[in-house]
């Protein structure tokens, strides 16, 4: 197991709970509590320092909040010694992964890895943080990538910290770490930047691990060997520096990375071509820009047309528009289509692996072959229909080309982009995506807490798990942090239940009791108006049948008054039964407290914990 | 002078108003400690990590736990049928109260 130099949260576990723990965006003081908790189990000590935390959506800055970096500060100080930690937050949507493809597999931007750089700096003015103190970057997947690459070309950090990391990439680096650009720029006597991509990959790879070697203690890496991006790390740009721990969280099912050691790298290195494209592309366009990067079509142009006549209407308002589309899809097709045969060649090949290794079921393989075949298939038909309607529009007829650009556009439309979305279809209904969501599964920090354990102790999802020696039956599993979290925050809980216990009892006095004697005041002051002033209610002689009324002097009235008091307001057994509830819910606790603590040894320190949680 | 005479009758002395609104207002506390039982509960169900776990004192906690949680909703259930007839006896009440017997003696000028 890793020691690391970072002292107040020491063990690996504690820094791994942590993170999975920034995932769940809480408030700060909700964050410290539980940071709090976290140290408790750990460590079986009450943490008694001071906690500032800072994070990312409190910034201005336009380089972090442009990138979609998310990450938080925590700022901790204990007996004079101070620390701060920056836990980089992984991948967590579509941004996110746009930003996976054009940094880690295009290698061309590292925009993440600046802001974690400038967010640290604020972060450390923010909190007061001195210079001197040490600062650790914690983080999972996307989070390592962006920790080490500021790590390795910024100094950010002192040390860094990572549960199945995405691994720094040399591309990346030679994008903005200037002096490694500059230092492989001479190495490989390259003239312009694209050339760095022709440079054979483990060269490369060699250069960046002995170019960065000395950095390369102060990282400090857990892997489960069955992580998809473990297996995603052996392609071209990715080098793994640090100490790393592998571990094997599925001992039953072999780890993917030999199938993509396999993937020869010229097929990387189209997909990396193609990431490239798109990420240029993307950066003039956004996402539509990467898109019409590849195939050359804004497709937006082209939305609404649903048949011939419609296509030709909009032949005759956007004729522009066709010729370019029909002229950037003859040169981008073919270059698409050079860049995907090689890729889709290995597919049998990679959802045999898959089968093999049971992540997907035989039907599951048969669907992914044939659909993705039946998609080449298609591209190429469309290549060729761009191929003929080139030869009409080169024989100069006007009538023709009008006739071949609708007659192409429609047939790429109807024929071939309908078939390929039919194709999508049916392997989303085979299923297979939720089957390599077992693999992805691979990737979460609790599968491997889960294999993190040490005798009694274990873990579910971040959880603290005990396993009970004593009692009757067979061993007990209890959630221990659930049991603290269950002793300290429930006694709250009960305590807002009182609040409202008190509010009912105020509510039923207000809106019956003094309600019902405000009704009745109203009706006695009426009463009094009646009886003091009878010539104002000269109404009730017509209304009641004495007529006529000019005639008549009101004298007196007299109202025979009957008040009942008011019926079915008594809620004191009621209210007595809540409160008796939360007097016992009081005593439930506790026996709930002793009886845990009855199922492990006195050496557990069961019932220290449950004395220390309550205690911040 | 004229003659006095006096009539009885029931009349309506302030009109009526519905108060159903105070359901509302009366349960509002109630939902309040339905969600605080739920919130308390969900704390304690996570302890004990798998339901088929057996075991002396696991038993004896899972069957007060179960018992308290149904004697908590049990209360809530009564004070929400309760508020709801408190409600509608209150309604009626008032405006029973609204309607009195009245006396009305005036003085006719015709019978002179």
């Amino acid at each position: 197991m890793i020691v690391l130099s970072m002292e107040l949260l020491e063990s690996p576990e504690i820094k791994a709970r942590l993170i999975d723990i920034e995932y769940g965006d809480l408030k700060p003081q909700e964050l410290e509590n539980r940071l709090k908790q976290l140290y408790l189990e750990e460590t079986g000590e009450l943490f008694e320092g001071e906690i500032d935390i800072f994070h990312s959506s409190e910034t201005k800055n336009e380089t972090i909040t442009s990138s979609n970096y998310d990450g938080t500060a925590i700022h901790i100080s204990n007996d004079g010694h101070e620390e701060m930690y920056v836990i980089s937050q992984g991948t967590q949507g579509g941004d996110d992964w746009l930003y996976n493809l054009k940094s880690m597999l295009a290698g061309q931007t590292a925009q993440q890895a600046e802001a974690t750089n400038e967010f640290v700096m604020e972060a450390k003015q923010h909190l007061e943080v001195d210079e001197d103190t040490k600062t650790y970057g914690l983080s999972h997947s996307l989070g390592h990538n962006n920790n080490t690459v500021s790590y390795l070309a910024f100094g950010t950090f002192d040390e860094v910290f990572s549960i199945n990391g995405a691994q720094p990439n040399y591309y990346e680096l030679f994008k903005v770490d200037i002096p490694f650009y500059e230092a492989v720029r001479k190495e490989f006597a390259i003239r312009e930047d694209m050339d760095v991509y022709d440079i054979e990959p483990q060269k490369l790879n060699d250069f960046a691990m002995q170019y960065y070697q000395d950095k390369s203690d102060n990282i400090h890496q857990i892997i489960s060997k069955d992580d998809p991006l473990y297996a995603a790390s052996a392609v071209r740009g990715f080098f793994t520096l640090g100490n790393v721990t592998m571990m094997d969280t599925n001992p039953d099912t072999p780890g993917l990375r030999e199938l993509m050691e396999d993937i020869p790298d010229d097929v990387v290195k189209n997909f990396q071509d193609l990431a490239i494209d798109f990420a240029i592309g993307s950066e003039k366009g956004g996402t539509n820009g990467g898109v019409e990067a590849l195939i050359g079509v804004d497709l937006k142009e082209f939305e609404g047309i649903d048949g011939f006549w419609s296509g030709a209407g909009f032949y005759f308002t956007h004729s522009s528009e066709i010729d370019t589309m029909i002229r950037s899809l003859e040169e981008k097709v073919p270059t698409l289509l050079d860049k995907l045969t090689p890729i889709t060649e290995n597919s049998e090949e990679i959802f045999d692996s898959l089968y093999e290794a049971e992540y997907i079921t035989k039907e599951q393989k048969d669907v992914m072959i044939e659909e993705i075949a039946i998609i080449e298939q298609e591209l190429h038909e469309i290549n060729e229909t761009i191929g003929r309607n080139v030869n009409i529009r080169d024989s100069g007829n006007p009538n023709a080309i009008f006739g071949g650009d609708i007659g192409a556009g429609l047939r790429i439309y109807f024929d071939h982009v309908k078939a390929i979305m039919e194709s999508v279809d049916r392997i989303k209904e085979s299923g297979i995506l939720d089957n390599l969501s077992a693999i992805t599964d691979s990737h979460s920090i609790s599968e491997l807490l889960s294999v993190m354990s040490e005798g009694k102790k274990g873990y579910l999802g971040t959880d603290m798990v005990y396993t009970a020696t004593k009692g009757d039956g067979d061993p007990i599993k209890v959630n221990i942090s659930a049991a603290l979290r269950m002793y300290r925050e429930t006694l709250p809980i009960l305590e807002e239940k009182e609040t409202k216990i008190r509010n009912f009892e105020q509510s039923i006095k207000e809106e019956l009791d003094d309600s019902y004697k405000d009704e009745k005041r109203k009706v006695q002051d009426e009463i009094d108006r009646m009886e003091s002033s009878p010539g104002s209610y000269r109404d009730l002689l017509a209304k009641h049948g004495h007529l006529p009324a000019f005639n008549k002097e009101m004298k007196s009235i007299k109202v025979h008054e009957v008040f009942y008091p008011l019926e079915n307001n008594d809620f004191d057994e009621e209210i007595h039964e809540l409160k008796k509830s939360v007097e016992s819910g009081k005593l439930y606790i506790e026996k709930y407290r002793k009886a845990i603590e009855d199922l492990f040894d006195e050496e557990d320190n069961v019932s220290k914990l449950f004395d220390f949680s309550r205690r911040f | 002078m004229g003659q006095q005479r006096t009539f009885q009758a029931t009349e309506q002395l302030i009109h009526n108003r519905d108060h159903s609104d105070k359901k509302k207002v009366l349960k509002t506390p109630i939902d309040g400690i339905r969600e605080n039982d739920k919130d308390f509960y969900s704390y304690v169900n996570k302890i004990i990590i798998s339901e088929d776990q057996k075991g002396k004192i696991i038993d004896a906690m899972k069957k007060e736990t179960k018992d308290r949680m149904k004697h908590d909703e049990v209360i809530c259930e009564n004070i929400t049928k309760k508020v709801n007839k408190a409600v509608n006896t209150f309604n009626e009440q008032v405006t029973e109260m609204k309607e009195q017997r009245i006396s009305v003696t005036y003085e006719d000028h015709n019978m002179e």
